[in-house]
């Protein structure tokens, strides 16, 4: 293997990638799509959920601190007192502790609230500790402990929607390059030329197959880091920290994403050696982003659960797969047979 | 040098190539005569190492092909014109001459010194920066001739270098190619032109899955399809051709279409003499030209009348 032989295939196809517009509005537009509008698409409802603000406050009397149990408390102001299996509605607290309650239209500070139900409230400053319904509520420099189960659920959804447009990046990019390098390679007639060079056959492979990775991977890279700037800075003010990237993110824009581009180009290369049109192999390397929906919709539905361990494993998968397709195409990509039967 | 040992190929059980048995000197144009699917192309693409054969075995400039590491020495000594140009369309000329000989390991000023010459040879050097896509047919195949040209390769060959091109490109190419044909390189040119070959070759194998006849282009002509010169005369009359007759190295003096023909050895010697042999018995010439064969009549002969 010749590393410099491979680098100037590299670059030959770049610089032909630069020359072909359809090539250049995919690798522009989509990470553009991906890691700026729709974060503003998709942090919306999130910060919706979080908006929805209480309503008037009618306060007719003020309260004083004490130990509250099985009582309704409207239209209060509470300073200093712990209440357990009460129903709080359309009052302010400050400095409370809550317990397994459930609080309605209200605007609590610097408070604990446990085991409850939260809807419709702002709440500012305070410990959230493992609520089991946290609704339409306006949430300022909280901590959450054990989880905000709502918006979470939301966010699951939201982020992984996110991921997969930004896991597709990676697939989509070869399915158009790579039918322009390989397709376009064959019907241009120079493969025969270049076969004709000392150059061997895996170092032209590496060569293209090289170059169309790192534009693939660099777009995916710069959307992801863009993504979660955006969801970030759109996102922060509501829920009051910075939700990405997480383990989980990561494992997918490090290991799936290299992984299914790899998977992507090979992919192409066995599919160049049998199509002659680029529009064909385009549409046939599409269907290569079905396994990652299909993890996706996994995700989505619940059925797995949006954490790193099963994205570990699909990527494991992925892997292994590559291993079998890079196998396969090295025996497309041969001199005699590239010669003799790519038609 | 090349040398080819009962060298074959079949596809799908079919012989493309048969026990081909050649020899190619070391600064000879050599050229493979051929009509279409004799195998031309099949033999070019086994001497430089594209494809593998399936009997026999062939040795350039010493290497054996496709047997590693000689293969790779090969490809790095040999250059190709394959059938189609196969240039980058988007790329100009410079980048696509640039890059092929990048592969062959050329250095940087080396490249870029032998492809302004070749480009200034071609008349393209003012043109080298535009894509390939807007350059024509006869541009293209000049491109595709200096890329296998442009490495320095001690053998080249060349797969129909005008096959597609109107007359006024193919004369260019040819001109092309009798310039570097001073560089005292090893050429291989494949064609189905009789004419081409005739020109350019020093020797010619005609072949049809195997070589059926080899020979400088004058030996084949004289001993196979032979050589006739055609005179037009302002009025035919039958002395005319009584005064042809009379000389003894005439054979075969007839007319066709009121024209009359003759077989010669050597027309360059006898010409002269036939016509002033006509001035003399009073005719009077308005043409003296050489019947052109085609490649079809060449194959008639050497088959013997069964075709191909
Ligand atoms: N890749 C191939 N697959 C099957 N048959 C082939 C292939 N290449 C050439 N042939 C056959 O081999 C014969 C010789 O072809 P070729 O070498 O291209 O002839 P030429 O160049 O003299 O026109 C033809 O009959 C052709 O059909
Ligand atoms: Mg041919």
């Amino acid at each position: 293997m010749r590393f410099d032989r491979a680098l100037t295939v590299a670059k030959k196809d770049l610089a032909e990638f630069r020359k072909n517009k359809y090539v250049m509005i995919t690798i522009v537009l989509m990470p553009l799509i991906v890691s700026i509008v729709l974060p503003m698409v998709y942090v919306v409802p999130i910060n919706q959920l979080s908006r929805q603000s209480t309503s008037d406050l009618d306060l007719s009397f003020d309260d004083v601190s004490g130990y509250y149990e099985e009582v309704t408390v409207t239209n209060a102001i509470i300073y200093d007192a712990e209440f357990e299996d009460v129903s709080i509605e359309s009052s302010i607290l400050r400095g409370c502790i809550v317990r397994n309650s459930t609080v309605v239209n209200s605007s609590i500070s610097e408070s604990r609230i446990e085991l409850g139900t939260v809807e419709n409230t702002i709440l500012t400053r305070c410990d959230l500790v493992d609520l089991t319904a946290d609704v339409g509520n306006t949430v300022r420099e909280c901590n959450y402990v054990g989880g905000n189960p709502e918006l979470e659920k939301l966010q699951t959804v939201m982020f992984n929607v996110l991921l997969i447009l930004i896991v597709m990046i990676p697939v989509t990019i070869p399915t158009v390059t790579a039918s322009y390098s390989f397709v376009g390679e064959k019907v241009n007639k120079s493969l025969e030329p270049l076969l004709a060079t000392p150059v061997t056959d895996f170092e032209l492979l590496a060569g293209k197959a090289g170059s169309i990775f790192v534009i693939s991977m660099g777009a995916t890279w710069l959307s992801f880091i863009v993504a979660v700037v955006m969801v970030n800075i759109l996102t922060e003010p509501t829920l009051g920290y910075y939700p990405l990237p997480n383990a989980y993110w990561l494992a997918g824009v490090l290991l799936l994403a290299p992984g299914m581009c790899f998977m992507s180009i090979m992919a192409n290369v066995i599919i160049s050696s049998r199509v002659n049109d680029v529009r064909v192999s385009q549409q046939i390397g599409g269907v290569l982003i079905l396994p990652v929906l299909l993890f996706f919709f996994f995700s989505l539905t619940g059925m797995l659960p949006s954490e790193v361990l099963p994205m570990l494993v699909f990527s494991g998968m992925v892997f292994v797969a590559d291993a079998a397709i890079f196998r396969l195409s090295m025996a497309v990509f041969e001199r005699e047979e590239i010669l003799v039967n790519w038609k | 040098m090349i040398e080819t040992v009962g060298l074959g190929r079949s596809f799908n059980g079919k012989a493309a190539v048969e026990d081909l048995n050649l020899r190619v000197d070391q600064g000879e144009v050599f050229g493979l005569l051929g009509p279409n699917g004799a195998g031309k192309t099949t033999t070019i693409r086994m001497l430089s190492c594209l494809i593998k054969q399936s009997a026999g075995t062939a040795y350039v400039n010493g290497f054996e092909i496709n047997k590693e590491p000689d293969a790779e020495r090969i490809r790095s000594i040999v250059g190709v014109l394959p059938e189609a140009p196969g240039l980058y369309e988007s790329l100009s000329a410079y980048k696509n001459l640039d890059f092929f000989t990048q592969l062959y390991g050329v250095k940087k000023d080396k490249r870029g010194k032998r492809i302004e010459e070749l480009l200034r040879l071609l008349d393209l050097w003012d043109r080298r920066d535009e894509p390939v896509a807007t350059y024509s047919k006869g541009m293209k195949q000049k491109i595709a001739i200096a890329r296998a040209f442009a490495h320095d390769p001690e053998v080249v060959f060349l797969d129909e270098p005008t096959a597609g091109l109107d007359p006024q490109a193919s004369l260019t190419v040819r001109e092309f190619l009798m310039a570097l044909k001073k560089e005292g390189r090893t050429v291989f040119i494949n064609s189905h032109h009789l004419d081409e070959v005739e020109r350019l070759c020093d020797r010619i194998a005609v072949m049809n899955r195997t070589a059926l006849a080899v020979g400088s282009p004058k030996e084949l002509a004289r001993r196979y399809w032979g050589r006739t010169t055609v005179i037009e005369l302002v009025d035919s009359r039958p002395q005319y051709i009584e005064a042809v007759k009379r000389l003894e190295f005439a054979t075969n003096v007839r007319t066709e279409e009121g024209r009359l023909l003759v077989d010669l050895d050597d027309p360059e010697l006898r010409n002269p003499v036939i016509i002033d042999q006509l001035t003399r018995a009073g005719a009077r010439i308005e043409y003296v030209t050489e019947l052109k064969r085609t490649l079809e009549e060449v194959y008639m002969k050497l088959l013997g009348g069964e075709g191909r």
